[in-house]
């Protein structure tokens, strides 16, 4: 085995110590705060595959996460961090909402042409603190948190100023017209056609990362951003480009969440699913293929601790430890480094032994 | 001599780093207390890794170290630091926003109710020691508001603060003005007077002969000798430096130079502080030659391949590539007028360490539509590419994905020599191309220099090995300075003794004769 | 109504202190990490924490010093789980803050759900609040009076603590130590100072602090706890240091422009301006503040090039 075969299987192996260790957490807190603790942890673990509406529910879940992961997959690679997705994905819904109910269009066009402004105003907004960073070098992850409330606070003043419904008893926009939302394509479920958006833009980021020239200067630059320089890439360039694609992705999927699960816009605040898209993309090491998997894991976590919210005494929120634990040991350098390091060690001595012979 | 006369000694030191490495073999440093003992040779003798294993940044596998007659072990510095030995960094171990008195004290500061600083004291010990030594340095300014003589100054009285007895100056003179020079020198002999033991580590033979006692030579990692240095000549130490072993042997024909493709004209930079770093230099290199530019390093051989390659900002002056401009050219325009660049620096202008062997490679030709059709790389294409570069340039890997940093560094730089060298450039700066590699490697790397030059590429080789230089240059410039102070048409007639003495700013030809190094000028 | 109207009234004075205050706890805390070389983003789940566990705390012991001290107390345990992520198993700084921020988002309605049955307000628990002081003398004065007296003892506290760290940074060796650490470990490692230990120490300091903020958020501002009711607070603190230069005085300076800012926004809302935009100003203000500052500094660094 190469010591390049040796580091990702370590990786992996690391990636799931960190899962196990996070799920013993949770049993034992499930011990400590649950009456029926055994119930609750077959809840748990298995009540997401229970019945095909949890099953929907897993998917679901995971789709705008997706949108949003491969959006830092790409923003990240050229080693800036931008904290911005969540703002992002919160005006494209509300972008692609006004666009639903506002205008009249064909039934094919509409979705299209809402997801795709979503998308342009996420990218704008991402672009703010790239071109805050380059002109007058500013730290891009306090720059964008701030502007994740701006973001919010204008959106919930579009709303109210001009989008409301009245008659929906609630702050909410008007109900989108049929031909806008994306439809239900697996019955039992409420999975929509935003999981084949997802699939497309899983496989675009991908591409565009692994396999273009952009995404290859991308990468360049978070490696060694001296070396592009020398090598003649426009980092400045490059920078603002990933940012603005990221940006694009977060705003698409906030604009194929609202279009797919809701009818009306009632965001009051920024879905957690910005933030949700950074873990994931530390899950998947960076790695668009494997967002899926790692999507689909959380909102399995997430659909389990919904399911013992509702049949135990454990609240749901028990997740957000899960989640927290598994993201700092994946995030760990030196967890498991002892290991890795001897395994690395072992693997050149054989290498060694056998070119002696 | 008895023992008893040495405050310090080091005996029969090796070093080994773990890269196989033999950075000191059996070394051996007697200083005698209240001298100033210079520590001379040339780039990559030892000097530093010797002073580094006196200090405690480095272990060293063999040898002793005594102190005073008493054999000590110094595992890391604040050992040293506890013993009475005190460094100067080349690069300035300060904190920018701290005043001067801050600065020194730290670590150790002076306190009141036992639990505040004592700012005043930190001031008057401060005070104190620069009157002691008559160092004139504010104790209260920032140290980012001082010049870099100020720094070094300060970097001094931190080791005295500390109470050293035997003070290491790293090449303290390298970032000086003559007059800064000039005030650290009358410092340094108060010092000795006062008792201090001073190990001078310069490149700058009329600085040691002013300035020192007794020298001890380093060559390849060995002792070549220690000497008094009353009646030794430059021309003397000079030679104890630059001998060389002939260890390579390159085999090359004659060049046969044809048009100019570089022509550096009147071109002079200055550093942010004011500092000139290039002079008023000329030169032409000629397609088919390969002109060497030797030279102690930081003598404004780096900042030269930065402007010509574009990294650095232009300066005053003119740099023609086939008689056209490079001044306003980005990076990328200047590579595809035809100039490839190796940079001293590996690990920060040479690789993209965590990318793949495949990825270094292409950085420089990714967009060509060889490699790129619509946006898209061309697998295959860049496979063959990778595949055809590792075999032609005996890149020991796994296969092409494997990370560059897996690699060795004769791997590492045969992948940068296999982008640089194989888009058949017209002109390629070669700087440093065979630092810290394998024997093998090295006369690989060199013979495909000799290969490129064959092939029609002007070639400008910097380095600050000479053996390399005398090897592969047809002709050579040697910088000093900043400036050229030789120009030599026909480096296979040169002596070392007669390039030490250039390099080491003994010796300087004049104006025509430097003049010679442009061509151009030579036909008018 | 006109805003001036608003403004000028010792209400709208007092009130600025009153918000003032967690941010500026919680500033001076990421003032001393980034002083330290750490650009610490937990600080939003250590206010939330500090401000659950003084709720807990003063409830069950029926004692407001031990409430307050149980909110210090787990702020720092959060506070010593980053460093020890950080600085010991060398994870990514962001991803570790986020993810301390998520355990304490969800974590902090975890506990309070299984404490009392409520996601929402901890209004069923009988927690305690810090009292009020009325300082003698001072409250007479017409005017200041109104402002500056009658405000929660922790208010007071937080401008102490504005004097106590700028004694810790810039009079004390240690604060020497930990400016020398975030300015240039290897000169810092170079006379013998530990990076780790020093940054270790620093964390500490912020710790305390951002556990005084979250006590003072449920056991002063309101006498409960709410979910996620930091609101942003500790990024805008992160900011506020950000934009006073990592200095107490420029700290304290430009977190009280964030608590006028917030105070507007809670007292404009009669204006006719729409209410977000007076909500947005404590953020857009640090925007532009960072600006600000860029642009200046930019301008100097310029000169003094000039000057050369």
């Amino acid at each position: 085995m190469s010591v390049k075969q040796i580091e990702k299987l370590m990786d992996i192996a690391k990636t799931v110590a960190a899962v196990l260790l996070s799920f013993a957490a949770t049993i034992v807190l499930i011990f400590l705060v649950s009456s029926t603790p055994l119930e609750t942890i077959k809840d748990f673990f298995l009540g997401p595959f229970a019945t095909v509406r949890r099953m929907g529910n897993i998917i679901e879940m995971a789709i705008p996460i997706v949108f949003t992961s491969c959006g830092i997959c790409i923003m990240y690679a050229t080693g800036h961090v931008n904290m911005g997705s969540s703002g992002c994905f919160y005006i494209g819904g509300l972008v692609a909402s006004a666009v639903a109910f506002r205008f009249q269009m064909a039934a094919g066009f509409h979705p299209a042409a809402a997801l795709l402004l979503g998308g342009l105003v996420g990218a704008f907004v991402a672009a703010i603190p790239a071109i805050f960073r380059i002109r007058w070098e500013i730290n891009e992850v306090v720059s964008s948190l701030m502007l994740n409330y701006i973001v919010v606070f204008f959106g919930t003043w579009l709303l109210r100023a001009f989008m409301l419904d009245p008659t929906a008893g609630f702050n909410a926009s008007e109900a989108y017209r049929d031909t806008a939302m994306l439809p239900a394509i697996i019955s039992g479920t409420r999975i929509h056609a935003g999981l084949l958006i997802a699939a497309v833009v899983v496989v675009f980021s991908w591409l565009f990362l692994k396999k273009t020239k952009w995404g290859y200067q991308i990468r360049m630059m978070g490696n060694n951003s001296s070396f592009a320089v020398y090598s003649g890439i426009g980092v400045t360039g490059i920078l603002l480009a990933s940012q603005l694609i990221g940006g694009f992705l977060a705003g698409l999927g906030g604009a194929t969440e609202c279009l797919g699960m809701y009818t009306r816009f009632e965001w009051a605040a920024a879905p957690s699913t910005g933030f949700d898209g950074i873990m994931v993309a530390a899950i998947s090491r960076r790695n668009p293929a494997m967002v899926p998997v790692a999507a689909l894991f959380l909102a399995y976590v997430r659909v389990g601790a919904d399911v013992i919210s509702r049949t135990s005494d454990v609240p749901a929120e028990i997740v957000s430890i899960i989640q927290a634990l598994i993201i700092m040991l994946v995030g760990a350098q030196m967890f498991l480094n002892r290991f890795r390091h001897r395994q690395i060690v072992k693997a050149s001595e054989r290498q060694l032994a056998k070119e002696g012979n | 001599m008895s023992d008893q006369e040495y405050i310090l000694e080091m005996r029969g030191i090796t070093k080994i780093y773990p890269n196989g490495f033999v950075a000191n073999k059996d070394v051996n440093l007697a200083v005698r207390e209240g001298e100033i003992h210079a520590l001379v040779g040339e780039n990559g003798a030892g000097k530093s890794t010797l002073m580094k294993v006196l200090f405690g940044v480095e272990s060293h596998e063999e040898g002793e170290i005594r102190l005073k007659g008493q054999a000590v072990k110094i595992t890391d510095p604040i050992c040293a630091i506890d013993m009475g030995i005190g460094m100067v960094h080349q690069h300035f171990m300060l904190v920018p926003s701290l005043t001067v008195a801050e600065n020194i004290v730290l670590g150790r500061e002076p306190k009141r109710y036992k639990t505040l600083l004592h700012m005043e004291k930190a001031v008057k010990d401060t005070e104190e020691l620069c009157e002691k030594y008559n160092l004139k340095v504010d104790a209260r300014a920032r140290i980012d508001s001082l010049p870099v003589g100020q720094k070094q100054k300060v970097e001094i009285l931190k080791a005295l603060y500390r109470r050293a007895k035997v003070l290491i100056l790293d090449e303290p003179t390298a970032v000086l003005t003559p007059q800064e020079t000039e005030e650290l020198f009358v410092e340094l002999k108060r010092m000795r007077e006062a008792g201090h033991t001073i190990i001078f580590i310069s490149h700058k033979l009329n600085e040691v002969k002013e300035l020192c006692d007794r020298v001890t030579v380093l060559r390849l990692g060995r002792t070549v000798g220690t000497a008094d240095l009353k009646g030794l000549s430059e021309q003397a130490i000079s030679r104890m430096m630059v001998g060389r072993d002939v260890i390579l042997k390159i085999e090359k024909k004659k060049a046969s130079p044809d048009q100019e493709i570089l022509s550096v004209r009147d071109l002079s930079l200055n550093s942010n502080d004011g500092r000139p770093i290039i002079r008023n230099v000329n030169f032409s290199v000629r397609s088919g030659e390969i002109l060497g530019v030797a030279g102690v390093e930081g003598n404004g051989q780096r900042e030269l391949s930065e402007l010509i390659t574009g990294l650095r900002p232009f300066s005053r002056g003119k740099i023609l590539i086939e008689g056209k401009s490079i001044e306003k050219k980005t990076v990328k325009e200047i590579r595809r007028m035809g100039v490839s660049h190796i940079s001293e620096d590996r690990m920060t202008y040479g690789v993209a360490a965590g990318m793949g062997i495949w990825e270094n490679v292409i950085s420089d030709r990714f967009d060509h539509p060889k490699y790129c059709k619509r946006g898209f790389l061309q697998g295959d294409a860049i496979d063959r590419l990778t595949k055809r570069l590792i075999e032609e340039f005996h890149i020991k890997c796994d296969d092409g994905n494997q990370p560059v940093r897996m690699l060795s560094g004769g791997n590492m730089q045969k992948v940068v020599a296999a982008r640089e060298f194989s888009l058949a450039p017209r002109l390629s700066i070669v700087n440093q191309p065979t630092r810290g590699i394998d024997v093998g490697a090295t006369e690989f790397v060199r013979n495909k220099i000799v290969e490129l030059r064959d092939g029609g590429t002007a070639v400008l080789l910097i380095s600050a090995d000479l053996n390399e230089i005398l090897e592969l240059s047809d002709s050579l410039i040697v910088m000093h300075g900043g400036k050229i102070v030789a120009y030599l048409p026909d480096s296979s007639q040169v002596t070392e003794e007669e390039l030490g003495e250039y390099m080491l700013g003994i010796r300087q030809q004049n104006p025509e004769e430097i003049r010679r190094a442009c061509h151009e000028c030579e036909t008018n | 109504m006109n805003v001036w109207d608003i403004i000028f009234t010792t209400e709208f004075g007092y009130m600025i202190f009153r918000v003032t205050t967690p941010i500026l706890f919680t500033a001076l805390g990421a003032m001393i990490s980034r002083r330290a070389g750490i650009m610490n983003i937990s600080l939003e789940g250590l206010m939330l924490v500090g401000a659950l566990f003084g709720v807990i705390g003063s409830a069950y012991s029926q004692s407001v010093v031990a409430g307050v001290l149980s909110a210090v107390a787990a702020s720092l345990v959060m506070s010593l789980l980053f460093a020890y992520f950080v600085l010991k198993l060398k994870s990514d700084l962001i991803l570790t803050g986020i993810a301390l921020n998520l355990m304490a988002s969800g974590g902090t309605v975890f506990l309070l759900s299984v404490l009392c049955g409520d996601k929402g307000v901890s209004t069923s628990m009988n927690s305690l609040v810090v009292p009020a002081v009325e300082l003698p003398l001072i409250r007479h004065i017409p005017v200041l009076g109104p402002i500056l007296s009658g405000h929660n003892l922790l208010t007071y506290a937080a401008l102490l603590c504005v004097a106590l760290v700028y004694l810790l940074i810039n009079k004390s060796p240690l604060g020497l130590r930990i400016r020398s650490v975030g300015e240039n470990p290897s000169a810092a490692e170079s006379v013998g100072i530990s990076v780790v230990k020093t940054r270790f120490t620093a964390l500490v300091f912020t710790g305390i602090l951002s556990g005084l903020g979250g006590a003072y958020m449920s056991m002063g501002y309101v006498s409960w706890f709410a979910r996620d009711m930091a609101a942003g607070r500790g990024y805008m603190a992160l900011a506020a240091q950000n934009l006073g230069n990592a200095t107490p005085i420029g700290t304290f300076l430009s977190s009280f422009l964030f608590g006028i800012a917030d105070a507007m926004s809670s007292s404009l809302q009669v204006l006719s301006v729409p209410a977000e935009f007076i909500q947005m100003l404590p953020y857009v203000t640090t925007i532009i503040g960072l600006i600000l500052f860029a642009v200046n500094r930019k301008r100097k660094s310029a000169k003094a090039r000039m000057k050369l």
